[in-house]
């Protein structure tokens, strides 16, 4: 009998079924949640800023690879990624081109300059973001009152982002704001970040497939939270909770989606927990006492250049045992 | 005896495990394949071509007296020696032997306990010269591994150490890899003949502490547990985790003792682990005054429901064995030889099957996993799965990179090829073939300063 043409590989034969293209995936369907609080709170221009950056970072990507001649990257899925990331980090009230300058930086300069995936060694949503905070300032600080769809009231304590509102009006200003409309996400901000039990369900998911491990949300988390709890006990009058440092602003969505982006974040035990650890101090240190309101992008950006440091980390070696007799 | 912590890796499902069926009648090869080579070194040809050669009779051995020798399993011929592909895909010189007789023992012999009475130098002696090869690559041959202090198989200079007295001896009665069930088939039916089997080892190591290792929630019938109690066999439960049963981390996992590596010598920590099936091996081969002639081996074929597992003559082709089973080779797409995560690939089916070889698995066009050259997307998974505590991201790259003297300085050398970070690996990068590239052209550069 005529015997078939055999494939020869190493080992091993067996693969987990474990993509680049999966783990895309599941990042996508951990945000739906964010993206659907997101419309429940500030309408269809919400989605459409969302479907704005999504496009233009597909189309950034699918150009780039044409233009420096590599096989188109499309399919993995991390163009779409960066793109709703970067539009969840954007109030509903940008114009079109905001999200599409956003787009571009991102992927170019954020991710493709670097060789692509993996490769760069800054958070490539955050790069486009921190260009466009710096670049048009004006443009993106117009955050309306959520006005959500059904069954809610819209929480009309604050008119600013709680960060805002603490940095410009100390304590007093948020201290009356009920943690319900925190946790459902009934204050103004931008598209994603606001609806806290939304992102917590896009975590508990991530973590429930093992997309990512624990250490760099808890140990965020927890940094943020031990900070602001010492602080406030030392001056409660100057000084917000911990609790509210977590559940205002940011903290959870970086923790989850920012923070443990693959390729900027160590993938040590010691080195994620440490790179967690320094995101959250950085975080506090910036936002009581730096001139952002927000102090999560740029802790995330700074301790993404200490990542490699951070990888050096290592795991004990198996078997490195000194000479035996 | 310290607990090591439960080591990392991938569950070991026991929901595959297959009922066995045998192969049917004996298996009478027309060939044989004998290879001249293996891990500890090369052989040399004792019988010229063309010769007769009788069933037993002694056809080749290592003149410095490490490596095990080669018999014929048969009555035959010996037809030439020529470069053939080993299960390791390499091309090493090897005996061609046309058989005549069966290669099966006509009647099986009755124990006599003889050997309870004979000395263990004398058996250790007995176990070198048997011919044993087996499926682990252990650094040295078996019978060197279970030799008493001074006492060793053959009087060579700067042999292996064996000074330190044998603490632990491990009989590993797990199965190494997912979908390899021959070890735990092995242990239901024949109670006496693996108590007897280990009591043996336990005679000739001299040790006091010899522990059977099974998996965890594994059926033991009572009569082998009683069998085991009255000889003081300890049976330690192990969590059915793949890599667990290789060699560096169970001796971590069961004694809590560490190998140095990357030379890798048990010996030299007092813990001597023998697989349950060169345990078998070797009670018959002492029991019938016989070298080791056949192996045991299971066969995966995809589609099939049931795996084959049955004892086979070392040196038999593929090919022959699946003639003998009219085997349909129109959906073959690809052929492994020791398991799905340490085997193999074969570029043809005319590749002997040696004892090293436990597991066949011939896979179909769709079952086939394609290694794709992507780029490391720095995920980290394969840091957090590998049993040795390394860093694959980082040491592939610096593989692919060529940068082979940080690979070593990153302990490439630690990296015992489980597949792991492959297997995990989202990017789908051929993680092993990098290291091992690492590794091989680590070797060649030492060879050529030696040179100098």
């Amino acid at each position: 009998m005529k015997r078939p043409q055999l494939h020869v590989s190493a080992s091993p034969h067996l693969h987990s079924g474990i993509t680049v293209n999966c783990i895309m995936r599941d990042f996508i369907l951990a945000l739906l949640p964010a993206v659907f609080a997101g419309w429940f709170y500030f309408g269809w221009r919400a989605l459409l800023v969302l479907i704005i950056s999504i496009a233009a970072a597909m189309a950034t990507e699918l150009l780039w690879d044409k233009l420096v001649g590599r096989p188109v990257g499309l399919r993995n899925g991390s163009a779409i990624f960066t793109g709703l990331v970067l539009g969840l980090l954007l109030s509903n009230q940008v114009p079109w081109w905001i999200p599409v300058v956003g787009a571009l930086v991102a992927i170019v300069a954020g991710k493709e300059l670097f060789g692509g995936l993996g490769n760069h060694p800054f958070n490539s949503s955050l790069v486009g973001w921190a260009f466009l905070a710096i670049s048009y300032k004006d443009i993106l600080e117009n955050y309306p009152t959520p006005e959500p769809k059904f069954l809610l009231e819209a929480g009309e304590f604050l008119v600013d982002p709680a960060i805002y509102a603490l940095k410009d009006g100390g304590v007093d200003a948020i201290i009356d704001v009920p943690w319900k409309d925190f946790v459902l996400g009934n204050v103004p901000g931008e598209i994603g970040t606001i609806c806290v039990i939304a992102i917590l369900l896009g975590g508990a998911y991530l973590l429930y497939r093992r997309v990512l491990t624990w250490h760099i949300p808890i140990s965020f988390i927890a940094t943020v939270w031990v900070f602001g709890y010492v602080t406030s006990i030392v001056d409660p009058d100057t000084y917000a909770s911990g609790t509210f440092h977590v559940l205002g602003g940011w903290t959870l969505f970086a923790a989850f989606f920012l923070a443990p982006e693959f390729g900027t974040a160590p993938v040590t035990f010691g080195g994620k927990i440490a790179y967690g650890i320094g995101c959250g101090l950085l975080t506090m240190i910036i936002r009581i006492w730096g001139t952002y309101n927000e102090g999560v992008p740029f802790a995330i950006l700074l301790m993404n250049s200490v990542t490699p440091l951070l990888d050096k980390i290592r795991p004990r070696v198996v078997g490195r045992v000194k000479e035996i007799a | 005896m310290r607990n090591g912590k439960k080591p990392k890796g991938i569950p070991l499902d026991s929901s595959i495990i297959t009922v066995p069926k045998p192969l049917g009648s004996d298996v009478k090869p027309k060939k044989l394949v004998l290879p001249l080579h293996n891990r500890w070194g090369m052989l040399k040809l004792l019988v010229r071509p063309g010769k007769d050669v009788s069933r037993g009779q002694l056809l080749a051995e290592d003149e410095r007296g490490v490596a095990p020798p080669v018999y014929s399993p048969c009555d035959g011929k010996v037809l030439g020696v020529r470069a053939w592909s080993n299960f390791a895909g390499e091309e090493v010189p090897a005996i061609i032997l046309q058989c005549s007789g069966s290669t099966v023992q006509e009647h099986a012999q009755k124990d006599t306990g003889a050997w309870k009475k004979t000395d263990p130098h004398t058996l250790v002696k007995k176990v070198q010269k048997a011919g044993i090869r087996e499926t682990d690559a252990y650094v040295w041959p078996l019978a060197w591994r279970l030799a008493q202090p001074g006492l060793p198989p053959t009087e060579i200079p700067n042999g292996p150490d064996i000074s330190r007295p044998i603490e632990y001896l491990i009989v590993n009665a797990l199965d190494r890899q997912p979908g390899v069930t021959i070890r735990e088939s092995a242990l239901s039916g024949r109670e006496t003949e693996i108590a007897e089997a280990i009591s043996l080892l336990e005679h000739i190591s001299g040790t006091r502490n010899t522990i059977l290792a099974v998996r965890k929630g594994q059926p033991i019938s009572d009569s082998l547990e009683r069998e085991l109690r009255q000889r003081g066999i300890k049976v330690r439960m192990c969590p059915p985790v793949y890599p667990i049963a290789l060699e560096p981390i169970l001796v971590q996992y069961i004694t809590g003792r560490e190998i140095a590596l990357p030379h890798g010598d048990a010996r030299a920590v007092g813990v001597t682990v023998v697989d349950i099936l060169t345990a078998l091996r070797v009670y018959r081969s002492i029991r019938d005054n016989s070298p080791a002639f056949s192996s045991p081996l299971q066969l995966t074929i995809h589609g099939s429901e049931n795996d084959y597992q049955t004892w086979i003559p070392e040196g038999i082709l593929v090919s022959e064995l699946l003639e003998q089973l009219q085997f349909n080779y129109s959906n073959a797409a690809k052929l492994i030889l020791g398991g799905p995560l340490l085997g193999f690939a074969q570029h043809t089916f005319d590749v002997p099957i040696t004892a090293e070889v436990d597991n066949i698995i011939i896979q179909a066009k769709p079952d086939v996993f394609i290694y794709e050259n992507n780029s490391c997307i720095n995920c980290g998974y394969c840091v957090k799965v590998c049993p040795m505590g390394l860093m694959p991201n980082e040491l592939s790259r610096l593989c692919e990179y060529e940068n082979f003297e940080a690979a070593e300085r990153q302990f490439l050398f630690h990296c015992i090829e489980c597949g792991l970070c492959a297997y995990i690996c989202p990017a789908r990068r051929p993680m092993v073939q990098l290291m091992r590239f690492g590794k091989r052209e680590i070797g060649k550069l030492r060879e050529a300063s030696q040179e100098q």
